[in-house]
């Protein structure tokens, strides 16, 4: 959408002269999506929560250096990517927890599932979200970030491709591997007349 | 095309990652074999199952936090080659390159030049009027003439013919 894009723009301009008012509505455009890259990217809800805290403030620091507007959502989720890798990395050397926080709080918040008055009908749609979280969980990593970028932040090959510094080429192969493998896992979800 | 070859691009397709050629012809097969249309439908019913996937949210309000670590947290204001916004810089890199061998041929061109070559002093002492004697005859018996070289023979021949006058 143009004006969405627009209302962006002017949202990141402001912002980057030092409202924080304008920070704050780019945070709350953009924070969920960064924190379920997160939570893919490191496997732990808990760190997932720090580390998408950490991304906003450093983009706050660093907003100066971005010089086009356009560029704001590939540039947060390239800092986003940035600093769960490097989180993997630190962790790697500490010792290995023996197991992640993956379930704390659940999937998916108690107020989404009674959201459309069905009960049952939210309960069923909760766990098919488990099941599907559980599912791009398992995926290789490069596979699970394609999909990721692609599938949950909504972004076009081409953005994730320059998110994840490869070919649109690549982006491509990548999503093509993981939706082989998610068809498999997923079985009798994605069957015909399922 | 064959079954095991449609089952090998199935996924590509289902992604949008085939070119024309490819996916007319495995358009041509799905319409013709039931099995790979049932399994291409199952991918493109996983992407469908991706995209419509509820996205997890935080357990608690991440805001706060956030509003309090910006307080007082300094900014980075870079100098403009270090802007982070440069979509494709190896084309920036050629184009500052090209943008400064522009810059240097015009120099080349449009400065002014000298307009004439330093001149060659007149030789003042003995040994370089002996130098010059020995050209000036050199290039006389050689044809080759030197300019310099005839114009301090021609002054000190007048200075020794003034001096024989004046004597």
């Amino acid at each position: 959408m143009r004006s969405d894009a627009a209302a962006q723009n002017a949202l990141v301009a402001a912002a980057r002269d030092g409202d924080v008012a304008a920070f704050e509505r780019l945070f709350h455009a953009h924070h969920v999506r960064i924190y379920n890259l997160m939570v893919f990217m490191v496997g732990d809800r808990t760190d997932a929560e720090d580390l998408t805290q950490a991304t906003f403030v450093r983009a706050w620091e660093r907003l100066g250096r971005l010089r086009s507007a356009e560029a704001f959502t590939v540039w947060l989720h390239q800092l986003a990517r940035n600093i769960a890798r490097d989180h993997l990395r630190s962790r790697r050397t500490e010792q290995q927890r023996t197991s992640d926080n993956w379930e704390q709080g659940g999937a998916i918040e108690k107020a989404d599932l009674s959201a459309d008055g069905q009960p049952e009908a939210a309960v069923a749609k909760h766990e098919t979200s488990q099941t599907i979280h559980a599912a791009v969980r398992s995926l290789p990593e490069h596979q699970r970030e394609a999909i990721l970028l692609h599938h949950f932040q909504d972004l076009p090959v081409e953005a994730v491709a320059e998110i994840m510094g490869v070919r649109p080429g690549t982006v491509l192969s990548r999503l093509a591997r993981g939706r082989e493998a998610l068809r498999r896992k997923l079985g009798p979800l994605v069957e015909p007349g399922a | 095309m064959r079954c095991d070859e449609a089952r090998d691009n199935l996924a590509e397709s289902a992604v949008g990652g085939l070119d024309e050629p490819t996916r007319s012809a495995l358009q041509a097969h799905l319409e013709a074999c039931a099995d790979c249309r049932k399994e291409h439908g199952a991918l493109l019913a996983t992407g469908r199952l991706l995209d419509t996937t509820e996205l997890l949210r935080p357990s608690r309000d991440l805001w706060p936090d956030v509003a309090a670590a910006l307080r007082g947290r300094k900014r980075v204001r870079a100098p403009w080659w270090q802007l982070e916004w440069i979509p494709h810089p190896r084309w920036a890199i050629a184009g500052a390159t090209a943008a400064a061998a522009a810059a240097a041929i015009a120099l080349a061109l449009f400065l002014p030049h000298p307009a004439h070559a330093p001149q060659i002093a007149t030789a003042t002492d003995e040994d370089a009027a002996l130098f010059a004697r020995w050209n000036a005859g050199a290039a006389l018996e050689g044809g080759f003439a030197d300019a310099d070289a005839f114009a301090v023979l021609l002054q000190e021949t007048a200075a020794a013919h003034e001096e024989a006058g004046n004597s």
